[in-house]
């Protein structure tokens, strides 16, 4: 990967982890509503990326926003798992040539519906491992499903808000 | 050897994986437990800044609302001093000054920069930290009730945990009593703490005042926690009870931070293993 996509990404990462501790975390609607949309960055990760590169970044994006939640390891360890389960997806529902190629997986270089199902898939594996691994036990489970139903349905909208208004237009060549 | 080599390169992918995982899982139950680790969390330096900057520009936006409350509780403070002041001329004693005992507790004055409600373990980041005095194991509280403790410090900046922590214990006192067994958040409702295993045959009844006692060493006793919101019978024996708090924890702003002065002599005489003799 290029030194320019590199920076591109990094600034990306930068700008939504300051959204989401800054603005998004301080909205209280409910305690079932708690959507995460810095994950968005490791979706774009472009799919033909090296997996532990992807793995270390993951692990680093979400340790960035440990600090300043005060769980340290939380969202580390789900960006983590993500990615992982993300890699999975991607080679069973695409074609070899197409993952070894730097393409960035976006709502402007995808059709939408598949985007909307990547998008929704991964937001409900990400809040889902997030409310588990925060509550530490199986004993509140249904209402870790609560919440990831809840917060998970408010991170698409807020992802595909974003990925709207700011996503570059470019068409798959 | 080869074959463990041939392995370990075939799936180097998977076992940097596995490692970072275990890292992270390993993080996250150390700073739940024991809250040692500094780096990675709200009080480094770094994070502490950038919530500073967002606390300035909130503090604009409720500033009217501060200088209400900062009123309310001069308006308290003075009340309470010339209640103090006033000389019993009708009984056989004089309140006079004394000098001959010592304050128990010392405040300081903090603003809380960030803050949570909506998790299980909920933190708040104040904006004093060891170069200021604070220390672990404060209390934190506000005009209107306890808010916290002080859990971790670095230079500048502090970690508390709130009120609405899992693992925040606090023994109350309703009408006089002392309810042993303690009270806590359930992690739910963001206004409320349970009192599990109340014994039934003391009386309490909705709207009573829920105190702090000195059987907590991280607050005067005395202090307000809230107010009794519900009632219920588990049993013949024993009754729940619930408690409105009475700040509005996602709220709290600026705070006093409550050192006792005997926190240590008090926890190292209480960790004494008294069995040692044996």
């Amino acid at each position: 990967m290029s030194g320019a996509n590199w920076i591109r990404i990094l600034f990306l990462a930068a700008v939504l982890v300051l959204l989401q501790v800054l603005i998004i975390d301080q909205i209280e609607i409910s305690r079932f509503i708690h959507p995460q949309i810095y994950f968005l960055v490791i979706l774009g990760l472009p799919v033909g990326m090296r997996h532990w590169h992807s793995y270390l970044f993951a692990f680093l994006l979400g340790l960035s926003v440990d600090a300043f939640t005060n769980t340290p390891g939380l969202n580390a360890f789900v960006c983590t798992m993500m990615t992982f389960i993300r890699y999975v997806y991607l080679q069973n529902f695409f074609d070899r040539e197409w993952l070894a190629s730097n393409v960035r997986l976006l709502l402007s270089n995808t059709e939408t519906l598949s985007y909307l199902l990547y998008a929704a898939i991964f937001s409900v594996i990400f809040h889902f491992f997030y409310f588990l691994i925060e509550g530490l036990s199986f004993s509140h489970f249904s209402e870790t499903l609560l919440k990831t139903l809840y917060s998970s349905s408010m991170s698409v909208l807020l992802i595909l808000l974003l990925q709207f208004t700011f996503a570059p237009r470019v068409k798959n060549e | 050897m080869q074959n463990l080599l041939r392995f370990l390169y075939t799936y180097y992918h998977f076992i940097i994986f596995l490692f970072l995982e275990l890292l992270a899982l390993t993080a996250l139950i150390e700073f739940n437990n024991y809250h040692q680790s500094i780096f990675f969390t709200s009080a480094s330096n770094v994070t502490g800044t950038v919530y500073g900057w967002k606390s300035d520009v909130e503090a604009y936006l409720d500033l009217r609302q501060k200088n209400e409350a900062l009123l309310q509780e001069n308006l308290m403070l003075r009340q309470r001093d010339s209640a103090l002041n006033m000389l019993n001329l009708t009984g056989d004693s004089v309140l006079v000054e004394d000098t001959a005992k010592r304050a128990l507790y010392s405040y300081r004055s903090a603003e809380v920069i960030n803050n949570s409600v909506t998790r299980r373990r909920n933190y708040f980041t104040v904006n004093k930290g060891d170069a200021q005095g604070i220390r672990k194991n404060m209390g934190v509280i506000t005009p209107l009730g306890i808010a916290g403790k002080i859990v971790k410090t670095s230079k500048n900046y502090s970690i508390g945990m709130s009120l609405l922590h899992e693992d925040f214990l606090i023994t109350p006192q309703i009408n006089g009593i002392t309810i042993y067994g303690g009270m806590r958040w359930e992690g739910k409702n963001p206004r409320e703490l349970k009192i599990d295993k109340v014994n039934s045959h003391y009386e309490i009844a909705v709207g009573d005042t829920v105190y702090t006692t000195t059987y907590s060493h991280y607050f005067p006793p005395g202090v307000q926690i809230g107010t009794v919101s519900r009632v219920e019978a588990t049993d013949a024996n024993y009754q729940e009870l619930w408690v409105k708090i009475s700040n509005d924890i996602g709220q709290i702003r600026q705070v006093y931070i409550v050192q006792n002065l005997d926190f240590e002599e008090l926890d190292s005489l209480e960790n004494i293993n008294l069995d040692e003799r044996r």
